[in-house]
């Protein structure tokens, strides 16, 4: 690998990284993975640097994944939900923010369900930014702890069939996914019902399948996404029942896809839904995985962002 | 008040005739228009690289008073109109409460005639509380002085009310003017339709939601006879759709904004959320850009109006999705269009100053004062060679909300004239 150095204040999103970065993410990830196996997980790596996690959206998993990352490296963090803060008091978001980097943080970790909110405040704050998700624009780091995991399993992430299925249109992990396969030389297929299949997607060189059976064929990767069940309020599709059986990936569907095929899933998962059980729980499923590599990857962009020390 | 304006292209919009003069004015009045004027002891202005242009007309602008006085007022309003060169607006009914009552109509004149700055057309509600339920009176307003009549911000959507306030304003020759957009189709959007909205995960909204609009209330006036203006036109569509009821002779007109002319959706993408380029209608694609182009110069476009939208900043520094539609537009529009339409498009001045006076005069049945000796002096001075940059920390509208800012921009307004008085002069609204 070539030798790049980290050059960015905020992490906002996929686009606009070089391969060359991704491989230094990867790289640092590996270190970190390697912390993460001590008996004792901690360095003292971000000692004395304040980390501030502000999700205004409901999150376990990429709340806790960066709250660990954070502490793992002797960072300190401050977690805030947004229900018992001032938010509800009719703050603006400016406010906010504003109010936590007086007090000294030196990142903000921000998940909003408004598209463009991270870029948003970087252009307004000293600190660093990142992204946790911001509406249906991207999830950075949920992309790049998909493709370290690949990585792992693969021992590559070039040159591969990525089948992203379900909900495009919404869908920020398949942005931020879509961004990262490209970026390092692998092919991506989405597929879904049409109507949530955004406008213009093939603009980003993907190509767009709606027979999930020849969209699965020859695939290295099957990402599955959520299906927000709200959607079928709104008419964007009739029943969940069709859903699934048109778009389900169950056991009979994935033999259609290559023998080593991976299945990945941004979680949490509606089982019987966009996925069956038995697929989610296969040997070829890599979830619980991306949820390890995810406190991991974590760590590796704090690590990066913040300028630690030398890792010990 | 004597004032010689020397060797200055006077523009006559409606003929689409442009000469060089002398023009002299004594007291507020036009008192010479020659070849060369020999006064001495009086002001004295050298014309060259200047154009005087007649009853500069803006016929869409928000000037949020009652009710939203912190993003603008009458005052505010007017100061910022007559510093972009304008003598003469329309305000939207979109207040709190809106215009849909008599007693509405003439507090504006009122307010108006004690501000004594631009001179100010309020325009009526087409449905009592802009709810779209139930005609407002109409007929009251129109004989309190209201111009036109229109829910903007809010279309019409049920077809028999727009039936009917087309065929009920046909008893007072008066526009019904609509905002064309489905808004079923546009709900939660924030910019348009397409690849942009999709790259930034905004809720697009698509251009359909404007073209069927067009198309169905093009239909009403052919069924009703009515007479009927279409806002803020953006798309390629309805451009087409428009064109085809002026070759059926079918009673309408429309108009363009200057930033659907001169920006596009890739904008919002450039400037990284920028809420300053979020409006309604949305910036649209560079294939409608081109369309509007084209359909200002074959007059399918007969108007240029601001859609002067100001907003605090807190409406604006927000997220996007969140943030208010509306872009500031009294004090950037001409220097825009002469940058734009003239210097880059190559659109004759006459042309393009057409549809910003002489043709919306005709449309609200306001008065048009041609630049004629004896005529009371109601124009604009607007010096084509200045060049400087947009500031809008400088601006008049206490709406900053522009996403022109920084931008350099080519012919400013440098003095405006109202119905004989000095208003505007060397940057400065010259208040009473």
């Amino acid at each position: 690998m070539k030798i790049v150095s980290w050059r960015h204040k905020d992490l906002l999103g996929i686009e606009g990284l070089t391969k060359e970065e991704i491989e230094l993410i990867i790289e640092t990830t590996s270190n970190m993975k390697e912390i993460l196996k001590r008996t004792i997980k901690k360095v003292p790596t971000l000692r004395g640097k304040t980390i501030c996690i502000l999700f205004y959206e409901p999150s376990t998993r990429t709340r806790s994944s960066f709250e660990l990352a954070a502490k793992y490296l002797s960072a300190d963090t401050i977690s805030i939900a947004t229900s018992v803060s001032s938010v509800q008091k009719g703050e603006s978001l400016l406010d906010t923010v504003k109010t936590l980097e007086a007090m000294g943080i030196d990142a903000l970790i921000i998940r909003h369900s408004s598209s463009g909110v991270a870029n948003f405040l970087a252009k307004k704050l000293s600190c660093s930014v990142i992204n946790a998700g911001d509406g249906m624009h991207e999830h950075p780091t949920q992309a790049l702890l998909d493709v370290y995991t690949v990585y792992e399993k693969k021992r590559r992430i070039d040159g591969m069939k990525i089948t992203i299925v379900g909900d495009i249109m919404h869908s920020r992990v398949a942005r931020s996914n879509i961004y990262v396969w490209k970026t390092v030389g692998s092919n991506v297929t989405v597929c879904g019902p049409s109507t949530l299949i955004p406008p213009g997607i093939e603009n980003l060189g993907v190509k767009v399948e709606y027979n999930i059976d020849k969209a699965l064929e020859d695939s290295d990767i099957i990402y599955v996404l959520r299906l927000q069940l709200e959607r079928q309020k709104k008419s964007l599709f009739p029943s969940l029942r069709e859903y699934h059986y048109l778009f389900g990936i169950t056991e009979d569907r994935v033999k259609k896809a290559k023998k080593d095929v991976l299945i990945m899933h941004p979680g949490p998962m509606n089982r019987g839904v966009e996925i069956s059980s038995e697929v989610a729980d296969s040997s070829q499923s890599v979830i619980n995985e991306q949820v390890t590599n995810g406190v991991a990857v974590r760590m590796a962009l704090l690590y990066l962002l913040l300028g630690g020390g030398k890792l010990e | 008040m004597r004032l010689l304006i020397r060797n200055v292209l006077i523009i006559d919009p409606e003929n689409e005739i442009e000469v060089k003069k002398d023009i002299l004015i004594e007291n507020g009045i036009i008192r010479g228009i020659s070849e060369r004027i020999n006064e001495k002891e009086c002001e004295t202005i050298e014309g060259e690289g200047k154009i005087i242009v007649p009853s500069l007309t803006d016929i869409h602008t928000h000037l949020r008073e009652p009710g939203f006085e912190w993003k603008e007022d009458l005052l505010s309003g007017s100061m910022s109109a007559v510093a972009g060169g304008f003598t003469s607006i329309a305000c939207m009914p979109n207040t709190l409460p809106p215009l849909d009552q008599r007693s509405s109509i003439e507090y504006i004149y009122k307010r108006s005639k004690e501000i004594g700055l631009v001179k100010i057309y309020p325009i009526g509600t087409i449905t009592k509380g802009r709810e779209g339920k139930e005609l407002a009176e109409i007929g009251e307003m129109f004989y309190a002085g209201a111009k036109g009549f229109s829910d903007d911000g809010n279309p019409v959507l049920n077809s028999e009310i727009l039936r009917c306030a087309l065929e009920y304003s046909k008893m007072f020759s008066v526009p019904i003017i609509d905002h064309c957009e489905d808004t079923y189709l546009t709900q939660d959007g924030s910019m348009n339709w397409g690849k942009t909205a999709t790259l930034l995960g905004l809720k697009g909204m698509p251009w359909v939601a404007e073209a069927s609009m067009v198309a169905r209330d093009i239909f009403l006036v052919q069924l009703t006879e009515g007479k009927l203006h279409i806002a803020h036109v953006s798309c390629w569509q309805s451009i087409e759709i428009i064109k085809w009821a002026k070759n059926n002779n079918i009673n309408v007109t429309c108009e363009v904004t200057p930033h659907h002319l001169v920006l596009t959706e890739e904008h919002v993408k450039e400037k990284d959320y920028d809420t300053n380029t979020k409006v309604n209608p949305p910036l649209r694609t560079k294939e409608d850009q081109e369309a509007l182009w084209k359909a200002l110069k074959d007059d399918i476009i007969d108007v240029i109006a601001s859609d002067h939208a100001p907003h605090h900043q807190d409406d604006k520094m927000k997220e996007y999705d969140l943030a208010e539609f509306g872009i500031s537009g009294l004090e950037t529009m001409i220097p825009l269009l002469i940058t734009f339409g003239y210097y880059y498009r190559k659109i004759p001045l006459s042309k393009i100053f057409k549809k910003i006076s002489y043709i919306p005069s005709k449309i609200l049945n306001i008065p048009f004062i041609p630049i004629k000796e004896n005529n009371l002096a109601n124009f604009t001075l607007i010096d084509i060679y200045e060049e400087r940059k947009v500031d809008s920390s400088k601006f008049y509208s206490k709406g900053k909300n522009t996403p022109f800012d920084g931008w350099k921009l080519k012919g400013w307004p440098i003095l405006t004239i109202v119905d004989g008085k000095i208003v505007f002069q060397d940057g400065m609204v010259k208040n009473a």
